[in-house]
């Protein structure tokens, strides 16, 4: 062969090459380090091979992702956080619009339209879900057996079962301040038993922190503290270093704990046998109020910019179909979204075939539903309010202070 | 015999130049060749970033649009706002701790065990925590300072003390990670010192012992005035240490319960990557900068004028 024609067949092979090393994966870049085997397996099988990147810190990912979502490396697919905490990313124009995905799919009768709420903005939906977790108490079914406890169908039987379990030395639920966040997750209980409404206009600047009705649910909750029916605040939640909640519970010394059904894994981690966690939905307060609860709903967003948006495009549709839900939902557990969809565990089952047949009122957790400038000072001032609690007056000011700071400078 | 030429080494040296052409001018280049390496080092990550962060201090930047100038705002805000002056307070309170306790223990700690039985294996305990990270330390002491199961408070349960919210209370809190930072840091300063007193020169204490002065007076009339050199150099990087203390108080308690116990540098952190206001961000960085080079100058210029004067 002449020296052109080698030459000619070099090119050729380091073309096919460079074109199997770029172009040809998708970066997916997440910050959730103990759900990496879990992505792995759910993509395993995507149109677009992926390349998984975990971030061991929040921050340090945030920053990250952000700095990278102007320039062609953004990654092709990152999780993030919905509502508010999206919004910014939306409103620059860094995230794509996949709306045609899930009109496929919604058309189909897969998904519920509702679903894409929180992804929504003037119209378009900006993201497909990552995952969804309900916000229920878990309470140790041994613990309830001993003391001849059952679940609460009412705010009253949930009083009785607070009473009880504190008669006889058990705190009834966990509560801590502990990595700032979980501030806000009594706070946001509480307000949705008593009056969702309000909860809803708080979020969105329409009602103020210095409401009756917020008053009001501070009262409760001082009450509560006061009754003992709370561990210390300063209690370790598993967010940080250990986790005296999960050990608690497991020794049974704890009765509940209300959080997102993403802790089943870290109760169990506790020790606790998974055929002794039991869950039920919190009871509202007022017997009338329709049946409601909190969920989180975590989204996978395309990077607008990025020079694989079209792989990530098709590996955001497949993340969507049966196929690439049916892996997750195995791995980890999680609610089914799609139907076509199987739980996995039985109390998950039981708790989906719950929501879905009960018409429950599925609310926007706090922390995405408000703007991040009032969530990520909001829980400093809700903390001091638990560490404190004869400082709700001061702590109700605080919080409307931030509101209109935030309100008077944007849109609702 | 016929005559022997002789040259000297200069005429050798121009002879051998003149005939290399460029040879003098590589002579002088050369030096700044082997310096280059480092010099664009230092530039391309410390004297640019320094630049860029000083142009952000006068922005409103978010980091994902267009920054806007801004002027002054961002430091006229950040005097107005009450969380930094508290973060300012805090600040104030780790760098006096950082130079009172760790300084002052390792100089004892050093004095003490000098030239005595068994000082290996005690300079070698006392060093040990200085070689693990400041977030290591900070995990650490999360579990001694635990409310429900932590190493203190389940000793101090057993004489009868109920659990102390060490790291959730202020300003115990604040207290409780001082203590931390002097625990790892002292190991340090001991070290430096111990340097400085095995270089003592030994004439002035021996002829002071043979005048009658032993004990704490030797140490205080003799030895001390002799390791002021190693005192001034510890004191100046225990301030600039407590300017910018940040891991410890982030894994503790991420400047909480409710931005108590923030210093400078946690604030700094939160504004640039919780919050995303990183132009303020900046601002609280040019202070945190400005403050810690003002010090560093008043002080060294002030300790170099008493040394002159003696």
């Amino acid at each position: 062969m002449n020296m052109i024609k080698r030459l000619a067949l070099a090119a050729a092979l380091l073309g096919t090459l460079a074109g199997t090393a770029f172009g040809q994966s998708v970066d997916f870049y997440h910050d959730k380090a103990n759900w990496q085997d879990a992505f792995t397996s759910a993509l395993g099988k995507a149109p677009v091979a992926v390349t998984i990147t975990p971030y061991a810190d929040t921050s340090t990912y945030q920053a990250a992702v952000r700095a990278s979502l102007k320039t062609p490396q953004a990654p092709g697919l990152f999780t993030w956080w919905s509502g508010y905490r999206m919004k910014d990313l939306v409103d620059a124009g860094l995230v794509a619009d996949v709306s045609d995905i899930w009109k496929k799919y919604v058309d189909a009768g897969k998904y519920s339209a509702s679903l894409a709420g929180a992804y929504t903005f003037d119209g378009k939906i900006y993201a497909v879900p990552n995952n969804i977790a309900w916000w229920v108490v878990f309470y140790n079914k041994k613990t309830f057996a001993q003391y001849g406890l059952t679940p609460p169908k009412t705010w009253d039987d949930l009083e009785k079962i607070n009473a009880t379990l504190k008669q006889n030395n058990v705190t009834p639920f966990g509560a801590t301040v502990q990595g700032r966040w979980p501030a806000f997750i009594w706070f946001e209980e509480f307000l949705i038993r008593q009056d969702p409404d309000l909860y809803n206009k708080l979020m969105t600047g329409q009602a103020k922190y210095t409401d009756q009705g917020v008053t009001d649910m501070f009262a409760k909750w001082k009450e509560w503290i006061d009754k003992g029916y709370f561990t210390d605040p300063s209690i370790d939640f598993g967010t940080a270093c250990s986790n005296a909640m999960a050990s608690q519970f497991a020794q049974g010394k704890l009765g509940m704990i209300l959080v997102g059904t993403w802790y089943v894994s870290t109760l169990t981690g506790a020790g606790v046998d998974s055929g002794d966690i039991g869950t039920f939905i919190m009871p509202n307060e007022k017997p009338d109020m329709k049946p409601a609860l909190i969920v989180e709903s975590g989204p996978l967003l395309v990077a607008a910019n990025s020079a694989q948006k079209a792989d990530a495009l098709k590996d955001a549709d497949y993340w969507m179909g049966a196929e690439g839900q049916q892996a997750w939902i195995d791995a980890m557990d999680f609610p089914p979204i799609n139907v076509d969809v199987k739980a996995k565990s039985p109390l998950i089952s039981e708790l989906a075939t719950t929501i879905n047949g009960g018409g429950y009122n599925q609310i926007n957790r706090f922390w995405e539903a408000t703007p991040s400038d009032i969530a990520e000072a909001a829980v400093d001032e809700i903390g001091n309010f638990m560490l404190h609690p004869d400082t709700a007056a001061q702590v109700q000011q605080n919080l409307q202070a931030l509101a209109d700071k935030y309100w008077a400078a944007h849109k609702p | 015999m016929p005559a022997v030429a002789t040259t000297t080494p200069q005429s050798l040296s121009r002879a051998a130049t003149a005939k290399v052409p460029g040879t003098r001018l590589m002579g002088r280049v050369e030096p700044y060749l082997y310096v280059l390496p480092a010099a664009v080092f230092v530039v391309a990550f410390l004297l640019y970033p320094m630049v860029l962060t000083v142009i952000r201090s006068f922005t409103h930047d978010d980091g994902i649009t267009t920054p806007t100038f801004a002027g002054f705002d961002n430091f006229i805000n950040l005097f107005l706002d009450p969380h930094f002056i508290a973060s300012l307070q805090n600040t104030f309170i780790w760098t006096i701790a950082a130079v009172v306790l760790p300084v002052t223990l390792g100089l004892a700690f050093a004095i003490t065990i000098n030239g005595v039985r068994w000082s290996t294996f005690f300079k070698s305990v006392i060093y040990l925590p200085a070689t693990i990270s400041a977030a290591a330390v900070g995990i650490l002491f999360s579990f001694i300072f635990g409310y429900d199961n932590g190493a203190l408070n389940s000793l101090l349960n057993i004489f009868g003390v109920h659990n102390v919210r060490w790291l959730f209370e202020s300003p115990i809190n604040t207290y409780s990670m001082i203590g931390a930072y002097t625990w790892q840091s002292t190991g340090l300063n001991m070290m430096l010192f111990l340097v400085g007193l095995q270089g003592l020169p030994q004439e002035p204490i021996e002829a002071a012992k043979l005048d009658g002065c032993t004990g704490f007076g030797l140490i205080w009339r003799i030895i001390l005035p002799m390791m002021m050199p190693y005192v001034v150099i510890a004191t100046l990087l225990a301030v600039v240490n407590g300017f910018k203390v940040f891991d410890q108080i982030w894994v503790m308690t991420q400047g909480g319960p409710g931005r108590s116990s923030e210093t400078l540098a946690v604030t700094m952190y939160r504004e640039g990557f919780i919050m995303f206001n990183q132009g303020y961000s900046a601002a609280i960085a040019v202070i945190i900068a400005l403050a810690a080079l003002i010090f560093s100058y008043f002080y060294l210029r002030s300790v170099l004028d008493q040394e002159k004067q003696i």
